[in-house]
């Protein structure tokens, strides 16, 4: 997958800077605070509050500009404030998982079987095929239930923007620490 | 919706062209969306890509992209109980500049 470079215009390589250095930041605290075991269940753990340190981070970066971002934020205090006592990310707390994180594999394999049968009504049905890719695109993007489809669009595109610089960033602290 | 009739109402003064001049936003909004998508940018073999077929492939996009977060995050895990260097962090960013 090629990655979205940025060109010195690109407003995104301001906020992806942000997150490297906010990102970088949460994990050189969670080498500090947790000891490193390992076990695989630790393992598992610790990749778990990556994960979601990494879209805390994201949404952090962007602010409260965007709603998708905002979203993202809610979500996930709403997941600290009832657990209080752990104020960072990994270890022996179960979030409750947006389903736009989906761990759901099996779901989506389902959603997918439903596409493909779908696309032979093209010509006679393409404002209901419109329509439930919308229902998806809303599913996958935070905060998109609550939108129309101006901003649900906007909102994709900068959403898509910000994940892709995300993944970027991971590659790269990924590939300087291996 | 308010906003787009707003949005709308600014840009015509026929109450019956209003859906037009938002499905035109609509279709400005897709379009811009596809050159964000890797697959449905490089192949120009039509001019026109079909707007549920760009809804499509960005919801895969994003669906891949958080397989990607997931395995990665997995990646650093490992890596981050074998080492714990802050060196890195600086070339990081330098990088990243470039």
């Amino acid at each position: 997958m090629t990655p979205i470079i940025p060109t010195a215009n690109n407003p995104a390589s301001a906020t992806k800077l942000r997150f490297a250095r906010r990102f970088l930041r949460s994990l050189s605290k969670m080498s500090k605070t947790r000891p490193s075991c390992p076990s695989s269940i630790c393992v598992k753990k610790r990749s778990e509050g990556l994960k979601m340190a990494a879209y805390w981070c994201m949404a952090r970066s962007v602010g409260s500009r965007r709603a998708w971002s905002r979203a993202i934020l809610m979500k996930l205090s709403r997941g600290r404030q009832q657990h209080p006592h752990h104020h960072n990310f990994s270890m022996k707390r179960k979030i409750r998982r947006p389903t736009w994180l989906g761990k759901t594999k099996k779901k989506q394999k389902k959603k997918r079987n439903i596409t493909c049968s779908s696309s032979s009504y093209d010509d006679e049905d393409e404002e209901e095929i419109m329509k439930r890719q919308t229902e998806k695109l809303r599913e996958v993007v935070p905060g998109g239930k609550l939108m129309d489809i101006c901003s649900l669009l906007e909102e994709t595109a900068h959403f898509v923007t910000c994940l892709a610089d995300q993944v970027h960033v991971m590659q790269t602290i990924a590939h300087r620490y291996s | 919706m308010s906003s787009r009739r707003s949005s709308s109402s600014s840009r015509s003064r026929q109450s019956g062209v209003s859906s037009d001049i938002t499905e035109a936003q609509i279709n400005d909004l897709v379009s811009k969306l596809q050159q964000l998508i890797p697959e449905l940018r490089a192949p120009r073999r039509s001019d026109k890509v079909s707007a549920s077929k760009v809804l499509q492939e960005t919801c895969n996009y994003i669906k891949s992209l958080h397989r990607e977060v997931d395995d990665l995050s997995e990646r650093l895990s490992e890596l981050l109980a074998n080492t714990d260097s802050n060196s890195a962090q600086a070339a990081i960013i330098r990088s990243l500049l470039m």
